[in-house]
């Protein structure tokens, strides 16, 4: 399946993308994303920071990637590396 | 305190200016025995009053080491102490850390962004090939950008003042982080990073370019936002594309209000409030600190009028009435903002 990983805010607010192509199932995928999903945030007092998202199976879903386990460190590393800014 | 005082006369302490009569006088209280000193007299007793202490700057800058935990920053410079010896970035910042503490100071009586002293805290390095910085509500951060498109963010004194004033807002309005309240947060952190910018190279509303983050986007024709011509910052960048900001409210952007959306554009529609900021100082000519500055000082930080829901149109309000306490009514400062929120369409 296709994911795609995209960083949204900053200063300047301009999306960055990058996709690749792994072998998850999709109850690996349910796993991953239950393990790194975030919840709605709530207000914040941090200005200008910048936030990521996953897109797997059609659905968007925020990311800590901080939290990501080390099975898949590998993948996220390269995607992060391959971060694009999508021109507007 | 009388008392003591004629307690202690008894074992001659006091100045030989109070004389016998008075060394052998009574009195009911203070008040009644100071009432019989002559100047002389109540000088030689009466500390003068010392002037208030002048608050001091204080500020840290950590080095990340592109590390992400920002508990794990290594301090290098400590209120003047070089602890490592300075890089580019940790002068860059304390050169407009300096410079922010100083304008807020001298130009606004503010001491710090909690008017209490806070200390400012950079945290520099940030990351890997980090490209932004942001205020955490504590603190500042700054990534060394990806050396291709962007240089690192500490190369503009005008990002180092738009997020030292993200602070003040948060201790004064505290205005909300979405659609127009959200912008108005935005658009002050870049008024009055551009006003420590223009200070510190002394400039004037002329001499200005009005730009914000003409270092940190490489490439001469580029910078991050322009102040003066909202949407012309960058134009046809082949990495970004084109700055989408709008310099008038009738090219509002109802962007959707969620992270992905930038909170309703914050980013974007402070292009509005920014050029309605450029073109009052601009008709006011000469610093834009010195009238133009403290009008927007004044009105955002009226906890009274401006609240953290506040709109374009109440700020609008709020800067010509301020224009008008501060100037009077009818005046070309008073004017000036007028004619900035009406070119702006706000």
């Amino acid at each position: 399946m296709k994911i795609k990983l995209q960083r949204v805010g900053g200063f300047v607010p301009v999306m960055k993308e990058a996709e690749t192509e792994v072998d998850w199932t999709n109850d690996e995928a349910k796993k991953l994303l239950d393990s790194i999903g975030l919840k709605e945030k709530n207000a914040t007092k941090s200005r200008d920071a910048t936030g990521h998202f996953l897109e797997i199976r059609g659905e968007v879903v925020p990311v800590d990637l901080k939290k990501i386990p080390l099975k898949y460190k590998a993948i996220f590393e390269g995607l992060e590396a391959d971060l694009k800014f999508v021109k507007t | 305190m009388s008392e003591k005082l004629l307690d202690e006369a008894s074992k001659t302490k006091l100045p030989i200016i109070l004389n016998n009569e008075l060394r052998n006088s009574r009195f009911r209280n203070d008040r009644s025995f100071f009432g019989n000193l002559n100047e002389a007299q109540r000088s030689v007793l009466m500390k003068p009053v010392k002037a208030a202490k002048k608050p001091a700057m204080k500020m840290q800058v950590y080095d990340m080491e592109n590390d992400t935990v920002l508990s794990n920053g290594k301090l290098v410079w400590d209120n003047g102490k070089v602890i490592k010896s300075m890089d580019k970035d940790t002068k860059n910042v304390v050169s407009a850390g300096t410079a922010t503490w100083d304008l807020y100071y001298q130009i606004f009586g503010r001491n710090s962004i909690d008017n209490l002293g806070l200390v400012l805290k950079h945290y520099i390095h940030y990351d890997t090939k980090y490209d932004n910085a942001f205020w955490d509500g504590r603190r500042m951060v700054y990534g060394d950008g990806d050396g291709r498109i962007f240089g690192s963010f500490t190369a503009d004194p005008d990002i180092v003042g738009h997020e030292l004033t993200h602070g003040v807002t948060q201790y004064e309005s505290n205005l909300i982080y979405h659609n127009q309240s959200g912008a108005l947060n935005e658009s002050l952190s870049d008024v009055f990073g551009i006003m420590i910018k223009q200070r510190l190279l002394k400039q004037d509303v002329k001499k200005s370019k009005w730009l914000i983050g003409e270092n940190v986007l490489k490439g001469a024709k580029y910078a991050l936002r322009s102040m003066k011509a909202p949407g012309t910052a960058y134009v046809d960048h082949p990495d970004l594309g084109t700055d989408p900001q709008p310099a008038t409210f009738d090219k509002y952007m109802a962007l959707a209000d969620t992270e992905r959306g930038d909170w309703g554009g914050v980013h974007i529609n402070s292009g509005i409030t920014n050029f309605a900021f450029y073109v009052a100082a601009f008709n006011m000519g000469g610093f834009a600190w010195e009238k133009a500055g403290k009008i927007w000082y004044s009105a955002m930080t009226d906890k009274e009028n401006f609240q953290s829901t506040s709109n374009f149109e109440d700020f609008k309000n709020l800067t010509i009435q301020k224009a008008e306490l501060l100037y009077g009514s009818g005046s070309l400062e008073a004017k000036a903002v007028t004619d900035g929120w009406a070119e702006a369409k706000v």
